[in-house]
């Protein structure tokens, strides 16, 4: 048997709620302990005041609403299965659309830029045969030229040659859509002061940029190449309807001994080619 | 009718009236039946505890507007969570535990919010507990009407300054009379986790309430 010290009789009036029954040996310790007494009556009380509060009633409407409230869950729940396959077909047109308005956009002012910027913003780097291509080369010259495999080495100062369209235009102030210049009104500029040379290597111009030292070094009409074992022949047309050709001793990019380094600048641009 | 009337004498037939009449279908019939789609069972549900859990988290928040409120959602996530239930336990257990922990939430969200209300003007400059904003009423009342009101209103408030871990035991024993096995249950907690939470809860309640008893 539980000895009934008061905390175990307080622990028994804890457990027990608002009109149980008490053991009747706690009910003996109560009759004889004063504080276990209090505690019981104090404890019985607040019981009975907790429980005085008693429940409240939910609303009138509240089944109503709760209806109202699911129906919009069912509605949340179907609307974004039905909207989420159109959205999805609504958002990849969006996207579709944004996308083709920004690609016409950038064309459009891509093309813009191109039509009103000088030429030498147009000419690509790249791509050093278009330009003259369609200035009247003459076609053996260009193959003459093509056909040394000089690509590289050749493409650096006839860049610059490339480029007096460039240095003429800029230095005329004039701005000739390019598609002024490719319908052949580029020979009537040429005709004021046209020193004109051609890149008529069929090669990439990476080349080209490293030999910007080369130009600023030496003139248009310095070749620094030398030890080389093919021939080079560039043509050069003074724009006034004469042509000069220019043969080279042949060259080979295949070792860097053929270039000098004392001789030739172009060793670093080689350098950083190969 | 004398078998009746013994039967009567000995209380059975009350308990059994009272099953057939109130209790037509258990609780899980009842959601198995919502589950199936039949709206009307859960309408049968549904006004069998919106008092319970209306009441239970009023007591709980101290917020008669915002306990209707989460009642409902009480509802709505049983209803939407019809398919998952599991009968391993009451009905009563699990509604009841989701409005638990739904009260739960709200008074962790208005303890960061740190909601302005009229009691946190005239809440004492010490520290000490809220004094509600209660304006005079001219309306006259009896003497024990009045008095019984600002006792009620008196537990109340004290309830409402319990932590919350303790608040949800007292109510849970005290007013809606749980039994400690399925306060367990609800609370997720053990019989004598929960019975250590009454106590203590008592004991705040006592020092608060001791004007009152």
């Amino acid at each position: 048997m539980r000895n009934m010290n008061c905390r175990n009789v307080r622990y028994e009036v804890e457990e027990a709620a608002v009109g149980d029954l008490l053991r009747s040996d706690v009910n003996d310790h109560l009759s004889s302990c004063v504080a276990c007494k209090t505690f019981f009556r104090e404890q019985t009380r607040l019981q009975e005041l907790v429980a005085s509060l008693g429940s409240v009633e939910a609303p009138g409407d509240f089944d109503f609403r709760l209806r109202a409230r699911l129906a919009g869950e069912k509605r949340g729940v179907a609307q974004p299965l039905a909207l989420g396959n159109f959205s999805f077909g609504l958002r990849s047109a969006a996207v579709a659309t944004i996308l083709l308005l920004i690609g016409s956009a950038l064309m459009f002012v891509s093309f813009r830029t191109r039509s009103n910027t000088p030429l030498t913003a147009d000419v690509p780097k790249t791509a050093p045969l278009s330009a003259p291509d369609k200035q009247g080369t003459e076609p053996s010259k260009l193959t003459d030229l093509r056909e040394t495999g000089t690509s590289e080495v050749a493409s650096g100062p006839l860049k610059n040659e490339r480029n007096p369209i460039e240095a003429n235009l800029g230095s005329s102030d004039h701005r000739v859509p390019k598609r002024r210049v490719l319908n052949g009104e580029l020979a009537t500029l040429g005709a004021k002061n046209r020193q004109k040379s051609r890149d008529l290597s069929g090669t990439q111009a990476a080349v080209l940029k490293a030999s910007d030292q080369v130009i600023d070094t030496y003139p248009t009409t310095a070749f620094p190449i030398n030890a080389s074992s093919q021939s080079l022949k560039v043509s050069v047309d003074d724009g006034r309807g004469s042509s000069r050709t220019i043969s080279l001793p042949t060259v080979s990019f295949g070792s860097q001994r053929s270039l000098s380094q004392s001789a030739s600048p172009l060793m670093a641009s080689a350098r950083g080619a190969w | 009718m004398d078998t009746l009337t013994t039967i009567d004498n000995l209380g059975f037939a009350a308990a059994l009236r009272h099953e057939v009449v109130v209790d037509p279908a258990s609780d899980h019939a009842l959601l198995e039946a919502t589950r199936t789609g039949d709206e009307d069972a859960f309408s049968e549900l549904v006004s069998r505890y919106r008092n319970q859990i209306t009441s239970y988290i009023y007591r709980m928040t101290n917020d008669y507007d915002g306990a209707v409120d989460l009642a409902q959602e009480t509802f709505v996530r049983v209803y939407r969570a019809a398919e998952r239930y599991q009968t391993t336990y009451a009905f009563s257990t699990y509604i009841y535990r989701i409005a638990t922990n739904l009260a739960i939430s709200e008074l962790r969200k208005r303890k960061r919010r740190k909601l302005v209300s009229l009691t946190g003007f005239f809440q004492a400059k010490d520290g000490g507990e809220p004094q509600e904003f209660n304006p005079a009423d001219n309306r006259p009342l009896p003497d024990t009407e009045l008095v019984d009101a600002e006792r009620r209103h008196a537990v109340q408030r004290a309830i409402s300054t319990l932590p919350e871990k303790y608040r949800a035991p007292l109510i849970l024993r005290d007013v809606d009379g749980k039994s400690y096995e399925e306060i367990s249950r609800i609370l997720e907690t053990s019989e004598g986790t929960v019975k250590s939470r009454i106590s203590r809860a008592r004991g705040f309640l006592r020092e608060k309430m001791r004007a009152y008893l």
